[in-house]
């Protein structure tokens, strides 16, 4: 097969053709350099900004965190300081194990929750189609507004919504967000509601590429519905668990709106994450070099987990 | 919306059109990139005389944390108003929450504003970070009229003064009086009057509608941006106790593993959980969510700033609620006063310009344009001695601030830097207010270990 580079080439060759010995070579150089550089020249714009909106504010943190940083006037070089100081931060280890927490549960259960929809959902009938619509609307509603209905929801008093409910069966009412071995809990709820219709998006777009004779040839080998879902469909579809995964762990681990707008770390910093933890120190305790520190930290652990993910489901392959 | 109409583009308009695109952006780019490094004037001493200060054609901008739905309206009358006096325009900036992070960002981008109106208590911080300027209170021609306490607030630990007072306030006990007139019961005098008071307002049904909806005493309990202690610290005063003790050398005693302390963290652990009388939720609200408590009938008893008169007049409404004046604790009826004051910034080459506007604003006319009588003040009580709230608001409850203030009004105990007690105390009353079983005693004691570890780092703990 053809690479993209020689397909790209194929065209220039077969223009070259019918030229002179004479003119060939340095028109051949320039209309390879002009072919070269127009993709170039189309991205420029988009890059320039990339390049002074993303890549240099990345860069810049990171040269940061080697400072200690003024707020207004010079920083001072500390070297390593502020990657050491993160092993006798206890509140960041907190934060820590509760961003583990979170990225555990809202991720696998927003997958769980996604995949058990995509099953339901597929399929192009005009209701199912309907209904697909609702269950996806959480996915594109702003966290902010969210949260806002959340906390509604999760008022720790017996007339809120959700302990209403459950009074009903005797239980409650519990204390959600007030309570402080409840609350990470509380806003990982909240993030699955939201995130099981985006990973249910990405299951069904995979769902819809299986081969159905597949199906057909686990039924008459008389399989159950259940080793049809386990030995055809999860099979299928490993490139959807893939990016829901990825980007699950991308999202949960640099989790930030969902736990500031709910609670805001709190109660007692029991919901603590890092992010929000990033965001206390460089706005309340202005100390913005240890910040950029642990952001640094944060880049490189997402990267490493997402690039061992994806080693590992590759090797399984 | 009306559908665009007329010919297509042709091929080339297209090409013409994407290379003008690409171009403006590519000179937008350019643009923003130079355009962060224009605000690093010379520094100014901010020693000239205010009054010679002539307008520039550039506006003089001034943030103040304040929102659109708050104090910035009644900024822009005053700013306006002086601008029409002086010919000086002002470019007003407000934010809330966010002012500090704004703040920030602003100096990493070298845009310090010229001046801010900010609280009282972030002097130690602005002037740690080295944003704002000293001035030379002399150089003002009403500085005799201002309040020599409001004075107080504006010097840092140095004795150097780095603001001008543009406005002060005390905080009062707000009570719901069509529902203490309903269970037949007196004002609170004491600690003890205030619990009694907050269980019958929440299991005595005091709006009388049949429902067990109602609760006692609000608290905003969540730790962002320092708002439990900043609530809880008037009950530390009324207790007998403070953050530190300041000693004759500038250095101080930390004091939060005292009786009294441990005292007013336990009376407030038993406000919500003996008593059960504070709203639910409360470690999770910052004031904006605490106010609607009030302001719905969910609650009876607020002890918050005047500031919050006028939201109160339309909603429960001037008729069913009174303010009061601060209760007396084991020690005394001292109560959190603030204030805010005018910051000239550093960098900036309108000092004088700056100065001239606080002084106008600190005279008895800008007093009265941003008390806005009926509207949303934004000097709540003047700090011009020739400028009386009583008669400028017209309003009873105003008197009764205007006397606390003057009577049990008490500032913080100014250190280098007070922000990072003010969230570091906080954590821990949100930690109290959140655990039923929390070890008040062992908290207290981490927390006073916490505030020597910061007197050390602000190179002032005592020996």
């Amino acid at each position: 097969m053809p690479t993209i580079k020689q397909r790209r080439r194929e065209p220039a060759e077969r223009a070259e053709a019918p030229s002179t010995p004479t003119d060939s070579k340095p028109a051949q150089r320039r209309s390879t350099l002009r072919r070269a550089l127009t993709p170039w020249a189309f991205l420029a714009p988009a890059l320039v900004l990339f390049a002074y909106f993303k890549f240099y504010p990345i860069g810049y943190g990171i040269w940061l965190s080697f400072f200690d940083v003024a707020v207004f006037g010079e920083n001072t070089w500390i070297g390593l300081d502020n990657f050491t100081a993160v092993f006798q931060d206890t509140f960041l280890q907190q934060a820590f194990w509760n961003t583990a927490v979170y990225v555990v549960l809202a991720v696998g259960f927003s997958a769980l929750i996604g995949f058990m929809l995509a099953l339901a959902l597929e399929g192009q009938a005009y209701h199912i189609r309907i209904v697909r619509t609702a269950v996806f609307l959480p996915a594109v509603v702003t966290v902010a507004v969210v949260a806002e209905v959340f906390r509604i929801l999760y008022h720790p008093t017996a007339s809120g919504p959700l302990n209403s409910l459950l009074g009903l069966i005797g239980v409650g009412p519990l204390g959600f967000i007030d309570d402080p071995g409840m609350s990470l809990h509380s806003v990982i709820g909240m993030h699955i509601w939201k995130s099981a219709p985006y990973d249910m998006v990405i299951f069904i777009a995979g769902l819809a590429g299986v081969d159905r004779t597949l199906y057909e040839s686990a039924r008459v080998d008389g399989a159950s519905w259940l080793q049809r879902v386990r030995y055809v469909t999860i099979p299928q579809i490993r490139f959807a668990f893939t990016i829901v995964i990825t980007l699950g762990i991308i999202r949960g681990v640099r989790v930030f709106p969902e736990v500031y707008t709910l609670t805001g770390g709190g109660p007692a910093r029991s919901s603590e994450v890092i992010m929000t933890y990033v965001y206390r120190v460089s706005f309340v305790d202005f100390d913005l070099g240890y910040a950029a520190a642990l952001s640094t930290l944060l880049f490189l652990l997402t990267a490493v987990l997402t690039a061992a993910f994806l080693f590992l489901r590759r090797e399984k392959a | 919306m009306k559908a665009q109409t007329g010919p297509r583009p042709t091929s080339s308009q297209r090409h013409r059109t994407l290379t003008t695109s690409c171009t403006a952006v590519l000179i937008l780019s350019l643009v923003a990139a130079c355009g962060g490094d224009d605000g690093g004037g010379d520094s100014q001493d901010g020693g000239g005389n205010p009054a010679d200060a002539e307008a520039t054609d550039e506006p003089l901008q001034v943030w103040v944390r304040q929102a659109e739905d708050g104090g910035l309206p009644t900024y822009q009358e005053m700013a306006d108003l002086y601008e029409e006096e002086t010919g000086q325009a002002i470019e007003l900036y407000g934010e809330v929450t966010g002012f500090e992070e704004s703040l920030i960002r602003a100096a990493s981008a070298g845009n310090l504003p010229d001046a801010i109106i900010y609280d009282t208590e972030g002097l130690g911080q602005l002037v740690d970070w080295g944003m704002v300027q000293e001035i030379d209170p002399d150089v003002l021609e009403n500085r005799d009229e201002i309040l020599d306490l409001a004075w107080t607030a504006a010097q840092g630990v140095d004795g150097s003064y780095y603001a001008v007072p543009t406005s002060t306030q005390a905080f009062n006990l707000y009570i719901r009086s069509d529902w203490r007139d309903n269970l037949g019961l007196d004002d609170p005098q004491t600690w003890d009057d205030v619990v009694e008071i907050a269980r019958a307002f929440t299991h005595d049904d005091p709006d009388e509608n049949g429902e067990d909806d109602t609760t006692g005493y609000v608290v905003p309990g969540s730790s962002q941006r320092g708002y439990a202690s900043w609530f809880w610290i008037t009950l530390l005063w009324q207790a007998g106790g403070d953050y530190f003790e300041p000693q004759d050398d500038g250095t101080f005693v930390p004091t939060l593993d005292t009786p009294e302390a441990r005292e007013a963290m336990q009376w407030l652990h038993d406000m919500v959980f003996d008593h059960q009388v504070v709203q639910p939720g409360t470690a999770n609200h910052v004031t904006a969510d605490s106010h609607p408590y009030f302001q719905s009938g969910e609650s009876g008893l607020y002890h918050t700033g005047p500031y919050m008169i006028a939201g109160f007049d339309d909603e429960p409404g001037q008729d069913v609620y009174d303010v009061i004046e601060p209760v007396t604790g084991p020690a005394g009826n001292d109560t959190l006063a603030e204030g805010e004051q005018l910051y000239v910034m550093t960098g900036t080459d309108k000092a004088d310009q700056a100065l001239a506007f606080a002084e106008w604003v600190a005279s008895p006319e800008g007093q009265e344009a941003g008390m806005n009588p009926g509207g949303y003040s934004v000097v709540r009580l003047p700090i011009n001695e020739n400028v009386s709230a009583g008669e400028v608001y017209d309003h009873p409850y105003w008197d009764v601030v205007a006397e606390t203030f003057a009577e049990s009004g008490r500032y913080v105990t100014p250190v280098p830097n007070f922000g990072p007690f003010r969230q570091i105390v906080a954590d821990t009353v949100n930690i109290v207010i959140s655990d039923p079983d929390a070890d008040i005693d062992l908290l207290m004691d981490d927390l006073n270990e916490q505030v020597a570890a910061e007197l050390d780092a602000q190179g002032v703990l005592a020996e």
